[in-house]
């Protein structure tokens, strides 16, 4: 469904509440489809036979199909849920429907001491923070020949796993990639998870992207052979590392699965912009919720993409809504071009909205990609703004075309290709893409200055 | 050439099977994989590194497409009509979201009246909802987004491949499916009766027995005088006898018909009413042409004497008119005597020629009289809205389940606050409490936005079932996202 960006403003200010949480918000922290459907049903005065409120937490009872009441507590200060019911999900439906019916309806609840079940619940919490909080601050000395000593490990267990893993990628072209589809799963698989125990973790992954590759789609073999040229190039890389430059250093370990801290990160040169958020895509990766956010430097007119981890039922650090524009200085990750950052400060202030700079037809956008991908061959995903496009379509191919009536593959569903007709009346409008090989995918537009996007979630 | 496509044939085949030989390459490349391939320790390794060579290359050819064979998309043709505020189309598909499509065909109605369309981004939902298969009011909705959609909706039909709103109904009845001709015919019948027959006269002999049957039951929709030699041809002439059958139904509603005089003629002289003797009969033999007129001669209750069973349902087929002549008296004065004592005791039904002739008039003035439940569940459907507010619906609630669909006037008129509390007091007294959403959403269409404060009130009474209350609750709810159409859609009232 298509989004225009003042909806969401509306629905923001429409809702907000003294809880400072959406009810959309509030629907993230659902485990699944159903528990936010039942959750609604409960979020009715009628079904609650006490309601009540501190400053620190809501609780009430829920009338079950049982006898007693289900006693549901959630921590509004640190969202943290509590019920007696028996439901294995997390948070169930009664947390929801009590902080639903608290965002919508704050004037029901009756506020009163925290009744001894609450109080005993939330000092628990308090004592797991404050032990939590000490355990950070106790700053033990770094042991730098253990860290070194580690570290050197590390590489050695690193390079065994490429070295295993090279034997098996050779066994498989040497047998030939026609066989791979009947067994993609078991294949990827156990060497993503020999790769783990290597920890390779970068690796792993694009061995479990090869493992989602769609088989049934034409360009299989393309997608697969490519990504497989370019594990193998990324395992030639890290045992040459030392003959790179810093710079390709720093990258081939990332994409290794070296991780780099924030704290590293964060003590690198900041840029301080106003970044607009172009895309959020949300995954649920390993478990884990993951929101990608694509940004734009209204002056450094650099692109940037800041990643947002949490687990379900937490709600995450940041939350930037697509189209709105933030002032904030952004760290860049170490690599080669990487786009990838963090924010120095919170809170982000928000700032008003501008329309960014964008490619003036495909010719300079398509270079763009080149140059790209010229600096760092394994860039995926690359973002790009383009202005005055037309959308045309050969059968059921759809194309961007350009004031130069040139043309760019695009990857959409017919119902997004309908938004964009529905929105434009088929005039000129400017895109913001994320281009690949075959395809660039249309996330977000803009039409005479109004920002729409699309919502991208898949878990 | 394409550079990836040997690379990838090789890589499929394996290395076991076929040695990769660069050929045919741009010649620094093909070099490049011949250096590569001397100095890697197998092909495998050479080949994997052959493969994100020439995948980079390819990457790094990368440029727009000229000469591809594509169809651009046309613009969208202006519209002069202006738009309304994006507020409103938010409302649309906020109610099409929620599913309410009681309020939402209400919307669409009232943004009719003000001449404006819905702004672009909105309508590509509202005409999806509208094309659903499965979505009861499609018709409706397609009819009233024929016109609040203007150009760029019928643009936009077109790229969602959708089919046109036909309004043109002339150019199309020939290609027209039977239900599209259904659907035509009933909305032509609404604008003007006259030409409906006039274009069921050209075809109707090719259709077959089942689409004639169903196509003349259309012509109940503004049925009138000029109607009834068209029927008359088609009781005396159509091959099948259920369309005959359908014929003479809508010829036994016209009640200046030849078929009525005929009913009354026969009925007229035989019935005797005397105020304290009560009702009389004479007897009346059963003719063939009786049985022409779909007149029975045996009673299928056995209490019933077969000659008064002949009188009663010619008594169950004849105007206002009639009885007006046999009581001498006005309209309204007759209906009051029917209604107070009918003829043949208990067997006789008055709703039934009301019904039958649709007549308000006497439904209001029976109503008045005496509103037993069986004449109310029938007969209020043809009040105004006005002379709903004089009648009592009675006291019996306990049976009272739904609200009938014919009490849903189709003009849409709210109802008044009378009616309004008596309706809903037989809803909440019903003894069962289940009152589905549906049902809510229905009546704030058709409730006065004053009754919220007398459903707060019933809400808020101690001991109240919680179904009762949240029913209540609902409905005033609905009422003010009705409240709010009416404001945005620059409601008068």
């Amino acid at each position: 469904m298509l989004y225009l960006q003042s909806e969401i403003k509306l629905n923001r200010q429409g809702k907000s509440m003294s809880l400072n949480l959406t009810e959309e918000q509030i629907i993230q922290l659902a485990p699944d489809a159903a528990s936010v459907k039942a959750g609604k049903s409960l979020s009715t005065k009628a079904k609650w036979v006490l309601l009540e409120h501190s400053d620190h937490a809501v609780w009430g009872h829920c009338q079950g199909s049982g006898k007693t009441p289900y006693q549901t507590v959630v921590d509004i200060k640190h969202i943290a849920f509590k019920c007696s019911c028996p439901s294995r999900k997390f948070p169930c439906k009664h947390g929801l429907g009590l902080l639903l019916l608290y965002a919508s309806q704050t004037d029901s609840f009756y506020q009163t001491d925290e009744p001894d079940w609450v109080a005993a619940w939330l000092t628990k919490r308090e004592e797991k923070a404050e032990k939590k909080e000490q355990k950070a601050k106790s700053n033990a000395p770094i042991d730098e020949a253990a860290q070194a000593k580690r570290q050197a490990m590390r590489h050695q267990k690193v390079l065994h796993g490429i070295d295993e893993l090279e034997i098996w990628m050779k066994d498989l072209l040497r047998n030939g990639l026609i066989h791979v589809p009947e067994q993609a799963h078991a294949v990827f698989e156990n060497m993503a998870r020999r790769m783990i125990d290597a920890q390779a973790s970068g690796l792993a992954n694009r061995l479990r992207a090869l493992q989602e590759l769609n088989f049934h789609a034409d360009n299989w073999k393309y997608e697969l052979t490519d990504q497989l040229g370019k594990l193998y190039l990324l395992t030639q890389a890290y045992k040459n590392l030392k003959a790179l430059p810093q710079e390709w250093q720093d990258e081939i370990r990332t994409q290794i699965g070296y991780p780099q801290s924030k704290e590293e990160v964060l003590a690198g040169e900041s840029i301080t912009d106003h970044w607009m958020v172009l895309h959020k895509r949300s995954r649920k990766i390993n478990e884990l919720n993951t929101d990608t956010y694509w940004m734009y430097g209204q002056q450094s007119r650099r692109f940037a993409v800041y990643f947002s981890f949490f687990t379900p039922g937490s709600l995450p650090e940041t939350n930037l809504i697509p189209g709105n524009t933030y002032n904030g200085s952004l760290c860049y990750y170490k690599g080669v071009e990487n786009q990838r950052a963090l924010f120095k400060e919170y809170p982000l202030s928000a700032q008003e909205t501008f329309t960014p700079l964008c490619c003036h037809d495909l010719k300079e956008a398509t270079a763009l990609y080149r140059s790209t991908l010229k600096q760092n061959p394994f860039a995926q995903n690359v973002p790009i703004l383009v202005e005055n496009l037309l959308l045309a379509h050969n059968g059921k191919s759809l194309y961007a075309q350009d004031i130069n009536k040139e043309l760019i593959a695009i990857q959409m569903q017919e119902t997004t290709k309908i938004d964009i007709l529905s929105v434009t009346g088929g005039k000129p409008f400017a895109a913001f893409f994320l281009a690949n090989d075959n395809c660039w995918e249309l996330n977000t537009m803009w039409y005479q200055s109004d920002y729409y996007f699309w919502k991208d979630e898949r878990n | 050439m394409n550079v990836t496509e040997p690379i990838i044939n090789a890589a499929l085949l394996g290395t076991a099977a076929k040695e990769f030989i660069p050929s045919g390459f741009p010649l620094p490349l093909e070099e490049t994989f011949r250096h590569i391939q001397e100095k890697s320790t197998d092909p495998e390794s050479a080949l994997y590194q052959i493969g994100a060579l020439a995948f980079a290359y390819h990457r790094a050819g990368t440029r727009p497409l000229t000469g591809t064979q594509t169809t651009p998309i046309k613009e969208a043709p202006e519209d002069t009509t202006p738009y309304f505020d994006r507020e409103a189309g938010e409302l649309l598909t906020h109610l099409h979201a929620n599913r309410n499509r009681y309020l939402l065909l209400y919307a669409y109605r009232k943004a009719i009246a003000c001449k404006k369309l819905i702004p672009p981004y909105y309508q590509q939902t509202l005409i999806s909802r509208a094309f659903d298969r499965t979505n009861p009011d499609k018709h409706e909705e397609q009819a009233l987004l024929s016109i609040l959609t203007g150009n760029r909706g019928r643009w936009l039909l077109c790229q969602m491949e959708l089919p046109d709103w036909g309004n043109n109904e002339k150019e199309t009845w020939e290609t027209a499916s039977h239900e599209e001709r259904k659907r035509m015919l009933r909305q032509i019948r609404k604008e003007n009766p006259e030409q409906g027959i006039a274009l069921l006269q050209t075809e109707l002999k090719n259709e077959s027995a089942a689409h004639r049957n169903e196509l003349i039951q259309c012509l109940q929709i503004n049925l009138c005088k000029t109607d009834e030699s068209f029927l008359q041809d088609i009781a005396s002439t159509d091959r099948s006898n259920n369309v005959k059958e359908t014929a003479r139904t809508l010829l036994s509603r016209i009640p200046d018909s030849e078929w009525v005089k005929t009913y009354c003629n026969l009925l007229r002289g035989k019935l005797h009413y005397n105020m304290f003797l009560g009702w009389s009969y004479d007897t009346i033999d059963f003719t063939p042409e009786m049985k022409q007129l779909g007149l029975e001669e045996i009673s299928p209750n056995k209490k019933e004497k077969d000659k008064e069973y002949l009188l009663r349902q010619l008594a169950e087929r004849v105007p206002l008119h009639f009885w007006c002549e046999f009581y001498n008296c006005h309209p309204e004065k007759a209906a009051n005597k029917l209604a107070k004592r009918p003829p043949f005791n208990t067997y006789f039904n008055i709703s039934k020629p009301i019904e039958n002739f649709n007549d308000n008039l006497w439904a209001y003035h029976t109503l008045k009289e005496y509103a037993d439940p069986a004449r109310i569940l029938s007969l209020v459907g043809l009040l105004t809205a006005e002379q709903r507010e004089e009648i009592t619906l009675g006291r019996n609630n306990k049976e009272f389940h739904s609200v009938p669909e014919t009490w849903f006037n189709a003009d849409g008129k709210t109802w008044g606050m009378k009616f309004s509390i008596q309706v809903l007091n037989k809803l909440l007294q019903s003894k069962y409490y289940y009152n589905p959403t549906e049902t809510a959403e229905r009546l704030a269409c058709y409730l006065p936005a004053e009754i919220a404060c007398w459903l707060e009130q019933q809400a808020a009474v101690p001991d109240t079932h919680s179904n009762i209350a949240n029913f209540c609750r609902s409905i005033t709810e609905y009422i003010k996202q009705k409240e709010r159409i009416n404001i945005l859609f620059n409601d008068i009232q």
